[in-house]
């Protein structure tokens, strides 16, 4: 029987079972441990089915593992010893007031600030998508050359989509239409977007009302559909749940709403942010659209479907693509996961804040600890006299660990609140779009993060002075009584504070100190246009009251000249497009007389349309040539046809102005270098031949700190668009504004006018964000340099009072007081040297992390780093000169006399 | 101050009051005959139709408490017992069995205040 139990107790359940019990206390173990393997083998052995025995497990797991925990943890012990070490470190703490306080609001600070930075971080770059499997959602772009990510052709969507087989679903989003909504209260422009059936599909978002529109609506023609927003529906038809399978008037035409998506439901933001009124189908031939680059797609992966294949696969596709279209000769695909593409433009900005306030915790921490070390010192003995009548090593430390807590748990409740008013402060202090930032809050994630530094913390503060302790000799103590004996060990613990202090100052002040210099040189470049004094207003014609070019045109002429001549009115120009405001159009352009180049070597410009008076109003100047004028009107508009099936548009054979282009500078030295560009040719698209008339200086139209490219500007009198804004040069902006507003409503009463701008307001926009990181960065450099500097001098104080003592006894054997000054500040100024060169290396990683927000400054700045080093050794003497002065004034009689 | 003086059996068994159902099986278990672990946790199975299967974890846990309150002690093996000379029995003290009787009464107050008060259906 005995034999047949020791077989028994071989199997590998029963193994298991011993590893389980290995767990508990060697007593426990010894004692009972033979018994419990026979209860549990007998328990096994009667379970014969695998579900039986998976239950089996569990219910034995479930009962042991807590058990375990009661034997290891005798749970009457700790409780009251917990309640001795809390009321023993709660009297300490309050015994020094003041020392208390200091440290619980300079860890509120740095607690408050980290949790507030991390809160940011987690809502806008770590929690996922609001989408359900968001993990599986990608954004596709076109990729060629230099371009990774570039608007997707309408020749391409369909074969992607058709062909691929790594999606679950694809859809498209164009945002090339904005719609005018009538009938609703005064006419208002909305957000709109048009989109592909399969969006929806992609998103896996249902509306909460009614449905979204399914495939049928894609049919050209069938497109007037709508989906609406629930912040349109609430805010223009007053959350009436009729309004399902009615009408609204778009763009003066009826569109049937399907449905209301749900208030959270905010995808794709508009450029600046601005979260989508409606949905409508793009219900038009894509296809047909070749070499038309509208489109931003976006795609759900199938299950298990990494992005790398699906880039993989859309790549052959690419390839087919190009052999049946040449222009796409080099193009391939490139797949982003959806989370990080929406927030590719603030995450580096938003982690170098998080670092930088991570840095201020450190040197915080830093401060605190060297400050709990002074401290610690002056305690030994009560630690020493602890540790004579009984009190063993860990119970001490126990003691020493329950102070901190206390101390970290003042800092994370106060530093809660900190976090929560600086989260209010970020929300309506940041400048430009950064999604998802709104909802940034205080929640569970947030809490665990600052527990988690809490603890640590803790763990800090209670280890320096218990890491102290730890080799107190206590008759050595009790007979020296107060008078400092400071060992080498702790000098070591504290130079590493000092030095940790000093680098991490320095390496946050040169990462602050390029940014800085990078918006200080920003702010300085000339844009190539002024942007004083110019008012910009968005207007939008209804396709279906200005249905061709002609009408568009005769619209935007009558308003010029009108508003020319209205009073406060000093020069008024149209544009498509605002300079640093409303993106970019790049475009494939043929030079003519050139053979035909290579697939993917085609030349591509950017190009905008332009009014007459454009380069006048915005200060451009005309290098050669001339600007457009009145003649160069055509009575067959438009110029370019997108694809090579597109008619042409009606007089297009007969005599009339040439077709005309101003081009900038950079253009005409790429494409015609050392030769006369007036009088050349080009084709865009399949346009006809255009003309070069005049060639106009370069202008910073995408941002100040992107170079001019090659650019060239076509008259909306042979190019006439629906969408553009006006730009009026005033001196009296505000006055100005009424007049043109009632003047364009006497033109068409049932056109709306967008929120006016100045043109000085949307340069500032692109530069905002940039200068609200570099002036968060200077504040936290700043206040770490305050820090460290304290740092410091409390330091070095204490150990020139600690050393008083042999000071005395230096000075009475003939040192001189130089001598003495010179020894208090050389420590200081020695660590601050280590620490500076560790900072420098830290700074250039800083620099390296902030470098696609650096103009013309590079992370190695020599003569930032030297500067900087140079300024907070200059501050580290200064706080050593302090103390080393008063350690100069030592009276050796009176230190003597006193031994 | 008063005189220092050991606690009667009487208010070492009130101080245990009242029991947690493990304490009570067990010391249920043990009140008809000394057992070994095994047995008690096969005994409390069958007195209570398979309603309370103790895990290993909780009967020795248990069982430690129990000893460390003397409500029960350990016996060797008795002597006919050729199962395996390993295994110990447990038998229940008298400090054990009165707290037994008082969790009883203590218990049957209890049902009985529920009678009265129709509190449940009679069987």
């Amino acid at each position: 029987m005995t034999a047949g139990r020791r077989d028994v107790r071989k199997k590998p359940a029963h193994l298991l079972f011993r590893a389980l019990l290995a767990l508990y206390p060697a007593p426990f173990r010894q004692r009972f441990g033979s018994e419990m393997l026979d209860l549990f083998a007998a328990r096994y052995d009667a379970a014969t089915s695998l579900s039986a025995r998976l239950a089996l497990w569990r219910s034995v797991l479930a009962d042991t593992l807590p058990a375990i925990i009661r034997e290891r943890v005798p749970q009457h012990s700790v409780v009251e010893n917990l309640k001795q070490d809390i009321t023993h470190a709660w009297r300490v703490v309050r015994r020094a007031p003041g020392f208390s306080l200091f440290v619980v609001l300079l860890m509120a600070l740095g607690i408050g600030a980290t949790t507030a930075a991390f809160s940011v971080v987690h809502s806008v770059l770590l929690r996922p998508l609001p989408y359900p499997d968001p993990d599986r959602l990608v954004f596709v772009w076109e990729q060629r050359l230099q371009v990774t990510r570039n608007t997707v052709g309408g020749h391409e969507f369909p074969v992607w989509q058709q062909q691929s087989r790594s999606f679950e679903s694809m859809g498209a989003i164009a945002f090339d239409r904005e719609f005018n909504l009538t009938g609703a209260g005064d006419p208002v422009a909305l957000n709109g977007v048009r989109v592909t059936s399969d969006f929806f599909k992609v998103m896996r978002v249902e509306a909460l009302l009614g449905r979204v529109f399914g495939s049928d609506a894609d049919v050209p023609g069938h497109g007037d559909v709508a989906v609406l927003s629930h912040r349109l529906w609430i805010e223009r038809f007053g959350g009436d749940r009729a309004l399902v399978g009615r009408t609204i008037e778009l763009n003066d035409r009826a569109y049937i709403v399907s449905g209301v998506m749900p208030e959270a439901f905010e995808f794709p933001t508009a450029r600046e942010g601005a979260a989508p009124d409606l949905w409508t189908p793009i219900a038009e031939p894509i296809h047909q659209y070749r070499g038309r680059h509208y489109l931003f797609v976006v795609g759900r992966l199938a299950p298990g479907v990494a992005t790398a294949q699906a880039r993989t696969e859309l790549g052959g596709i690419a390839e087919e693509i190009a052999r049946e279209f040449p222009p796409n000769r080099q193009h391939t695909v490139n797949v982003q996961p959806l989370q990080q593409e929406l927030v590719a433009d603030v995450r580096n900005a938003i982690l170098l804040l998080f670092g930088a306030v991570g840095v201020v915790l450190v040197v915080g921490c830093c401060n605190i600890a060297n400050l709990l070390l002074a401290r610690a010192t002056t305690r030994q003995q009560e630690i020493a006299v602890r540790a004579a009548l009984g009190a063993g090593r860990s119970r001490i430390v126990r003691q020493l660990l329950a102070e901190g807590a206390i101390l970290s748990l003042g800092g994370a409740i106060a530093g809660l609140c900190i976090a929560k008013w600086l989260l209010a402060v970020t929300r309506s202090a940041v400048p430009g779009h950064v999604p998802r930032l709104a909802s940034a809050t205080i929640d569970p994630a947030v809490i665990a993060f600052t527990t988690a530094v809490a603890i640590v913390t803790t763990l800090l503060f209670g280890l320096v002075p218990a890491w102290q302790s730890r080799r107190v000799q206590v008759s050595d103590r009790l007979r020296s009584g107060n008078k400092g004996v400071t060992t080498p060990r702790r000098h070591s613990l504290r130079n590493t504070l000092i030095v940790t202090e000093v680098a991490f100052t320095v390496a946050l002040s040169i990462g602050a100190a390029l940014l800085v210099q990078s918006i200080v040189r920003l702010q300085r470049v000339d844009p190539g246009f002024d942007s004083s004094n110019v008012l910009t207003i968005a207007l939008r014609l209804p396709e279906a009251r200005y249905p061709g070019a002609e009408q568009k045109r005769t619209f935007w002429t009558a308003a010029l000249e009108q508003l020319a001549r209205a009073p406060g009115v000093e020069r008024v120009a149209a544009t498509n497009m605002v300079p640093q405001g409303d993106g970019l159009s790049g475009i494939m352009i043929a030079p003519a007389g050139r053979p035909a180049p290579q697939p993917g070597e085609e030349l591509t410009a950017r190009y905008r349309i332009v009014s007459t008076a454009y380069f006048r109003t915005l200060g451009i100047r005309t290098l050669r040539g001339r600007s457009f004028d009145p003649s160069d009107a055509r009575a067959a508009v438009p110029l370019i046809r997108w694809f090579e099936q597109q008619p042409f548009p009606a007089h297009f054979s007969e005599s009339q102005a040439p077709p005309a282009a101003v081009i900038n500078d950079t253009m005409a030295r790429q494409i015609w270098p050392g030769e006369e560009p007036i009088g050349r040719k080009f084709r865009v698209l399949f346009s006809p031949a255009i003309t070069v008339v005049g060639v106009v200086a370069d202008s910073r139209n995408a941002a100040l700190s992107d170079e001019p490219v090659a650019e060239f500007y076509l008259s909306d009198l042979q190019e006439p668009q629906s969408r553009m804004s006006l730009l009026v040069r005033t001196s009296k902006s505000p006055e100005v504004l009424p007049v043109i507003r009632s003047l364009l409503a006497r033109l068409d009463p049932r056109l709306p006018i967008a929120v006016a701008r100045t043109m000085e307001e949307v340069v500032d926009t692109n530069l905002a964000l940039h200068r609200f990181v570099s002036t968060l960065m200077g504040g936290f450099a700043l206040t770490a340099l305050v820090l460290m500097t304290a740092g410091l001098y409390c330091v070095i104080s204490y150990v020139a009072a600690q050393r008083t003592h042999e000071i005395g006894i230096r000075l009475a054997l003939g040192a001189t007081r130089v001598d003495i000054g010179r020894l208090v500040t050389r420590t200081g100024l020695t660590l601050s040297l280590g620490g500076a060169a560790l900072g420098a290396v830290g700074g250039y990683s800083a620099g390296l992390a902030a470098s696609t927000m650096l103009f013309q400054i590079q992370p190695a700045d020599p003569s930032t780093y030297f500067t900087l080093i140079a300024a907070v050794l200059a501050i580290a003497a200064a706080a050593c000169w302090v103390p080393a002065r008063r350690a100069m004034r030592v009276d050796a009689a009176a230190v003597l006399r006193n031994d | 101050m008063s005189p220092i003086r050991k606690p009667t059996l009487e208010e070492r068994a009130n101080s245990q009051l009242p029991l947690t159902s493990t304490v009570m099986q067990i010391l249920l278990s043990l009140s008809a005959e000394d057992r070994h672990g095994l047995g008690i946790a096969a005994d409390i199975k069958a007195f209570t139709e398979g309603g309370s299967v103790l895990g290993p974890g909780t009967l020795y846990g248990t069982i430690k408490r129990m000893l460390d309150a003397h409500l029960i002690e350990d016996l060797d093996s008795p002597a006919g017992d050729s199962d395996d000379p390993r295994r110990r029995y447990y038998r229940i003290t008298p400090l054990g069995r009165r707290v037994l009787e008082l969790e009883t009464e203590r218990l049957a107050t209890l049902v009985g205040t529920a009678h009265r008060r129709r509190a449940f259906k009679r069987p």
